[in-house]
């Protein structure tokens, strides 16, 4: 009986879908205002139908209905409720009906909030999101159905989910992150292909552009960083990011989202580069179907692969048409966009920001060489081989070392021609503060080049992000303190929320800025100093490594309703420190191979991490490592999350917060605006 | 109604993309050469831009090229150093007691030795193909399977429910499976008739592939 409902409403999605991308193409064609209301009201049909489909799924899921394969395939008497409730996106046919779900979310919240703008180009904005809505509800209705029936007799139980994702709490979040960021880039490719079909791309659709391009942008990387945590949390070989292909397809969209966002500031500052902009912008979300692909088609091995389908060839020959349609588009179309502005001055911001993007798209092509290289080497010559992390640190570390020497220069040159006076006076400071940054990691003991380089240059970095951040208060400070107000470093502090508030956007940006320096310098430093022990203990036995006392106390066996887990009780003293620690093995019945369940302890400067290899009750062998800095990639990750959050605040809700006589007349407007 | 649709997604996806090479490369060389042609007459009319056009075919066209051709290949098939040695040699007790069999003793005719356990999901799917060609093969072929980590008891009722007929072996220590280097369970060792290692299956066997590798091996 679910199964039922839930194909219908799948199948009402689909006709939507269809119907919708269908009419908002031809009210596109012909301004029709009539196709153009019938177009929205099929977007909203389409999402209402997602959401329905997810309900009759997880309701089926929670009153385990087995009857429901889907159900019987991961669903499981034994399992927590919240993991029944995470079993909706752990296996193929799931996490494609809940694609569908956020698909509809976004589809409807962009219809709702963009659809009385930009009449022209609007339609075909909804026409495009639709037709890949079109897509997924038919790979629904056909090769991934989840609501299938279940083969008779309908089973008692099931063997629940990929053990692999009932081991952290953060797989309830690492997934469904990653979609919001992977299918959010639909948005902004349906924005972008209205303004290659209608020929003009203007502020009025560049602001929802960059808006729905940041806020996937914004997940995505949340949702990249949470993977590589959970990674270091549970996979137990201590590191958080093996440019594994999956994880690369993560990746690939990211860096042409990012370049995008800073492409998009040019046209909307100097009316330059807008075919460019929209190039990104469709190749972000091409290479999200990319990725998709690679997740589901079997033909990559990774610890993401779901198990071996068919809808490998499905996904292809949808990549293949989206590739088509977008070059020909583009081609077609692209000289229309070209505005009256061009970048003139070597030496100004605009041209920082199209080094940055030359910069991106390497990196973009080098990862992508990388990941689809093995294939190519099988294809033709029949080797098995994997590009592993030589290759890509190679390749990838002197690109994202530029990228962030970048970050600082930009924001300190000025948009258009700079005088060689005010271009020293910008940049000289910050690169002291590059310099000494530099040294004192030397100092401090730091030998390998790439890492005190990449140090220096996010000391560099940081003092630009940080003095263009705090910009407008010391400009408003100083306007105050004119006007007669508190001067002196009170007056600063006093006049900081408004100011930070007053231009939001901006502050956000360069709070994001500060959360990626922080990253890389925990990914530069981790990387580089991590030292690590493989130790054999028998019970009772204690071993030094570095400067701790690791003693091996007991092993205990706990029968969970699900698992079984294997626990190592082990002291860890540090002069007069003492810790207990219990890293842990899992083993599902599902799966022979136990799972890991390391123990990191984490504190500001470094994380001890130690992991079980084997455990008996009278010895067990760990991996401990001792990880510098590693949580200042969290931190990182959530300041940028924070900074982008910030950025997508409406200006009318900052509105009531800012409003003061005192800041209307200040120059604040005039910094954030230079 | 999905039915139909489940029918036509199934003909997309079987016969609409041709995923051996040839096949691949064919299809991409004609639509390359179309979009390429139909962009230097679309470019005469000045409408096109072709660094674009020829750009993105140049980026697409491999790729996409790539991809397909990855289908030829199952990225989980990891190729076992051991094929074309001496299969190691193991004496086993079966799991229900009996006389151990010493792998070195079973000479002259093929064997397949199949590493799998009660616990192992794959394992029932592939158990009636194993015991079907085991029986078809009566005579010609030495089955036996080697029991991964479990206990007599519950492979005793695992057989009971799944049906037997050839020897399942105790692996205590898991010595063979460390000798074979076996990744996971199930995998599938052949051995021909002079006690060498022709072939490894990764994974669930199935019928056709299975007897495309013995049959060259069994005396007719």
């Amino acid at each position: 009986m679910l199964g039922q409902t839930g194909q219908f409403f799948v199948l009402l999605g689909l006709a939507a879908a269809a119907a919708g991308a269908v009419t908002g193409f031809g009210a596109g064609a012909t301004r029709s205002a009539t196709g153009w209301l019938w177009a929205r009201r099929f977007a909203y049909l389409f999402s209402f139908s997602m959401l329905m489909a997810n309900v009759v799924m997880v309701y089926a899921l929670l009153t385990h209905d087995f009857s429901v394969r889907y159900v019987a395939q991961v669903g499981s008497l034994a399992s927590p409720a919240y993991i029944t409730f995470v079993s909706l996106w752990s296996s193929l046919e799931g996490s494609i009906l809940f694609w569908g779900f956020i698909l509809g979310g976004y589809v409807a919240a962009a219809t709702w909030l963009n659809g009385e703008e930009n009449p022209s180009t609007m339609p075909w904005a909804v026409g495009t999101w639709l037709a890949v809505a079109t897509f997924f509800c038919f790979l629904l209705a056909g090769p991934a159905n989840a609501f299938l029936p279940a083969p008779v007799p309908v089973p008692l139980d099931g063997p629940g989910p990929n053990p692999l994702l009932q081991n952290h709490i953060l797989m309830v979040v690492h997934p469904p992150t990653l979609y919001l960021g992977y299918v959010g880039m639909t948005i902004p490719f349906g924005i972008g292909v209205g303004a290659l079909f209608a020929g003009r791309l203007e502020a009025s659709q560049l602001v929802p552009l960059r808006r729905w391009l940041l806020v996937s942008w914004g997940f995505l990387t949340v949702g990249i960083t949470l993977g590589g945590w959970w990674a270091y949390e549970v996979l137990g070989w201590g590191g958080y990011w093996a440019w594994d292909p999956v994880e690369n397809a993560s990746l690939l969209p990211w860096l042409t989202a990012t370049a995008a966002l800073h492409a998009a500031l040019l046209p909307h500052r100097r009316g330059a580069l807008k075919g460019w902009t929209v190039t990104l912008v469709l190749a972000s979300f091409l290479l999200t179907v990319l990725g998709t692909f690679m997740t589901r088609s079997g033909v990559f091995n990774s610890v993401h692969s779901f198990s071996q389908s068919d809808i490998g060839p499905t996904i292809l020959v949808f990549l293949a048409i989206a590739l088509v349609f977008s070059v020909v588009l583009l081609a077609l179309r692209i000289d229309k966009l070209e505005g009256e502005g061009a970048v003139t001055s070597p030496v100004s911001r605009e041209s920082a920001f199209l080094l940055n993007n030359l910069l991106f798209v390497a990196l973009t092509f080098t990862v992508l060489v990388g990941t689809t290289f093995p294939l190519l080497a099988e294809a033709f010559k029949g080797v098995k081989l994997s590009v592993g992390e030589p290759y890509f640190n190679r390749m990838a570390v002197p690109i994202g070392v530029a990228i962030l020497f970048l970050m600082g220069v930009g924001p300190a040159l000025p948009w258009g021609q700079a005088s060689g006076e005010r271009v020293r006076s910008q940049v000289v400071p910050p690169l002291v503060v590059g310099l000494v940054t530099a040294g004192l990691v030397v100092a401090f003991g730091f030998r390998e080049p790439w890492s005190v380089l990449a140090l220096g240059c996010a000391g560099f970095a940081g003092a630009v992000t940080l003095r263009e951040m705090f910009a407008p208060v010391t400009a408003q400070a100083r306007a105050s303190a004119a006007a007669g107000g508190a001067g002196g470093v009170g007056g600063w502090f006093a006049v900081m929320p408004r100011a930070l508030a007053a231009s939001h956007r901006r502050t956000g940006g360069y709070i994001v800025h500060a959360g990626i320096i922080a990253m890389i310098v925990g990914i530069a430093t981790s990387s580089a100093y991590s030292v690590d022990a493989e130790l054999r203990l028998a019970k009772g036995e204690c071993k030094p490594f570095e400067d701790y006392d690791v003693c091996f106390l007991e092993a205990r066996f706990v029968k969970e309703s699900h698992r079984t887990m294997s626990i190592a009780d082990m002291r860890v003293t540090r002069g007069s420190d003492v810790d207990l620690v219990s890293p842990a093995l899992a083993t599902y019945p599902r799966m022979g191979t136990p799972i890991g369940s390391p123990d990191v302890r984490t504190t500001p400067g470094y994380d001890l991490y130690v992991s079980v290899l084997s455990l008996d009750p009278e010895a067990v062998a760990v991996h401990i490592f001792q990880k510098p800095l590693v949580v200042w990639i969290w931190l990182g990750c959530a300041i940028a999350g924070l900074g982008t959050t910030l950025s997508l605040v409406p200006a009318r809700m900052m509105r009531g917060f800012v409003a003061s006589p005192a800041v209307a007349a200040s120059p604040v407007a005039e910094v954030a605006g230079k | 109604m999905s039915d139909f649709l489940a029918r036509i997604a199934a003909a997309v996806t079987s016969a609409g993309l041709p995923v051996d090479a040839s096949g691949a490369a064919w299809v991409l060389g004609w639509t390359v050469g179309v979009i390429g042609l139909s962009g230097l007459g679309l470019s005469l009319r000045g409408k096109v831009n072709l660094g674009v056009w020829f750009g993105g075919i140049a980026v697409v066209a491999p790729l996409v090229l790539v991809l397909a051709l990855g289908f030829q290949n199952d990225p989980h098939q990891i190729d076992s150093p051991l094929v074309g040695k001496p299969a190691p040699d193991f004496n086993l007790t079966p799991f229900d007691g009996g006389a151990p069999v010493r792998l070195s003793e079973q000479r002259g005719k093929p064997a397949v030795i199949n590493f799998w356990a009660t616990w192992c999901v794959p394992c029932k799917t592939e158990h009636p193909v194993l015991v079907a060609v085991a029986r078809r093969l009566a005579g010609k072929a030495n089955f036996f399977g080697v029991v991964y980590q479990d206990e007599p008891v519950k492979i005793a009722a695992w057989l009971g429910k799944m049906g037997g007929g050839y020897p399942q072996l105790l692996d205590v220590g898991s010595k063979a499976a460390i000798a074979y280097g076996v990744y996971g369970v199930p995998e599938t060792y052949i051995v021909d008739s002079n006690g060498v290692i022709t072939y490894k299956f990764t994974g669930p066997v199935d019928a056709a592939s299975l007897l495309q590798q013995l049959s060259p091996m069994v005396t007719p």
